[in-house]
């Protein structure tokens, strides 16, 4: 199996009639990092959340290793993981250990699976200590790490991040992107958006533009970087001054 | 913004802790009850293992009615229009006012009554966390046919959650408002919409959020049930405490 993301013809009709995405040809392969860029509307959350069937294609088929979304959407909720852009709508459980344990359980997993899944994704995110406490008492950086925990703990092969670093401070910012480098490294697959390609396209071995509903431009991100402005999205400050764009981890 | 309080949680290993939140919903309810028709003595001797549970426990009683302020207000208030408005034997009078013994009795043990309520439920409270009280409450519900406990409990536990975000909300709200000087306008309707449109604007977004992230986390009603075993010591302690009750109202 090489590409893990399959995206044929997928267009998406509001119910209001208007396009949000029209005819997206995608592959993405199983142990990529990618990451999609686009002007505030493009299209982007839109495109996501066709992949674990938040919104089904209006024409078109998204497949997610070989299965079509549509054949088994609890399926693809698991092997998708989501984590959406605004943290404290997604907290649901009243500790962060309680919150960890929902997807589990949602899968009716056995309780002492559960605990020992939960401790490792606690330990693996740096969030053992405060296991106890109540989500809304942590910083913006652990309540980002809080919700990668959340979906990490059912174990699905591609991540997918909207907005990552939005909202958060320089420590919350290196604190997320040292993880989502992290769990790349660990063979997850990758798929980012962000309006800000600074901090995270050094980590990156492909780079899509979106616009209007559309994917205009599919590349490596070095190839790309004298587009960006034409799309709404800001040049790298490395490659505007001619030179290369470093990782924020160094 | 979370204030710690003595209604609260707190981590132990006392007897209460070790007990089965089911079986503690069940005395909570049973005792408050019990104290109804029991008479002093029966009052005493409840009061007494009440306040030994709450000791073990290394609860702080004394703060109790500090944190009540204005509890303590309103059982006095009660205690003198008691004693004041029962017909009796007066104890002494002075002009109008001429207290009976039966009502200062009667006063004393509604207030006792009250107060004894409230260390009962001070008691559950310290020691059993949300997450097994959701419990305890779903397994009751799913005693009851026709009620979606599951549902129930997830509700309620969501609730409990975003109580805090939705005053945070509001607050944010408010002071925004104010920096635009919406107290100039005296009108209070006019400033309740005003209030109102974006806060619950923000409470259905959030709605539509938690939804969306609860759906992809795979949400669905047959999920792993809370863990909630009962041993030897919660059934011995439902034997003593349904002899207390009986005890209370013939003593
Ligand atoms: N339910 C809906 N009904 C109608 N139009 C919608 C709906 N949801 C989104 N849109 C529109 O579709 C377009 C794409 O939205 P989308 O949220 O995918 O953009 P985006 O690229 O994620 O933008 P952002 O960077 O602001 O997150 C926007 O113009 C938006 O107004
Ligand atoms: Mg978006």
């Amino acid at each position: 199996m090489v590409n893990i993301i399959e995206i044929d013809h997928l267009s998406h009709r509001f119910s209001d009639g208007s396009l949000g995405l029209s005819d997206i040809h995608l592959n993405i392969r199983k142990g990529s990092f990618v990451v999609l860029a686009g002007s505030n509307g493009s299209g982007k959350t839109t495109l996501l959340r066709h992949l674990n069937g938040l919104l089904l294609p209006s024409t078109g088929e998204v497949r997610i290793e070989g299965t079509p979304v549509l054949d088994d959407i609890s399926g693809a909720r698991q092997k998708v993981g989501m984590v959406f852009q605004d943290t404290d709508s997604q907290i649901v459980g009243e500790t962060v250990f309680e919150d960890i344990a929902f997807g589990p359980e949602n899968l009716q997993l056995a309780r002492e699976e559960i605990n020992r899944r939960v401790v490792e994704v606690l330990e693996l995110l740096g969030l053992s200590a405060r296991a106890e406490d109540r989500p809304h008492l942590l910083s913006g950086g652990q309540k980002r790490r809080l919700t990668i925990a959340g979906i990490l703990v059912m174990q699905p092969a591609i991540l997918v991040f909207d907005e990552p670093f939005s909202n958060l401070d320089y420590p919350g910012i290196i604190s997320v992107l040292r993880h989502i480098v992290g769990l790349h490294k660990q063979g997850h697959t990758i798929l980012l958006t962000t309006h800000d390609l600074e901090k995270v396209i050094a980590h990156a071995d492909r780079l899509l533009i979106m616009e209007g509903g559309k994917i205009v431009r599919d590349d490596r991100p070095q190839k790309l970087f004298h587009d960006l402005e034409a799309f709404g999205v800001r040049q790298p400050c490395g490659s505007r001054m001619g030179g290369e764009v470093g990782s924020w981890l160094e | 913004m979370a204030r710690v309080t003595v209604f609260s949680y707190k981590k132990g290993d006392s007897l209460l802790h070790r007990l089965d939140p089911r079986f503690k919903l069940f005395y909570m309810v049973a005792l408050s009850m019990g104290t109804m028709s029991s008479g002093f003595s029966g009052l005493i001797l409840t009061t007494l293992i009440i306040l030994a549970a709450l000791f073990a426990a290394r609860v702080n009683v004394l703060s109790v009615p500090k944190e009540l302020k204005l509890f303590p207000y309103f059982l006095l208030f009660i205690f003198i229009t008691r004693s004041l408005t029962t017909p009796g034997e007066a104890i002494f009078s002075v002009s109008v006012f001429a207290p009976t013994r039966e009502g200062l009795l009667l006063g004393l043990h509604f207030c006792w009554r009250l107060a004894l309520v409230v260390l009962i439920s001070l008691g559950f409270i310290v020691s059993t966390t949300s997450n097994q009280i959701k419990a305890a409450v779903e397994f009751y519900f799913s005693k009851i046919p026709g009620v979606p406990e599951k549902r129930i409990s997830t509700m309620l536990s969501l609730l409990i959650r975003f109580i805090p975000i939705i005053m945070s909300q509001l607050q944010e709200t408010i002071d925004a408002q104010n920096a635009r000087c919406v107290e100039q306008r005296k009108n209070p309707v006019y400033r309740l919409v005003k209030l109102s449109i974006p806060l619950l604007y923000r409470i259905f977004l959030n709605g539509d959020q938690l939804a969306i992230a609860m759906t992809s986390r795979c949400y669905s009603e047959d999920r792993t049930g809370p863990l909630l075993t009962s041993c030897r010591l919660d059934w011995l302690s439902l034997v003593l405490i349904t002899s207390l009750i009986i005890l209370m109202q013939i003593i």
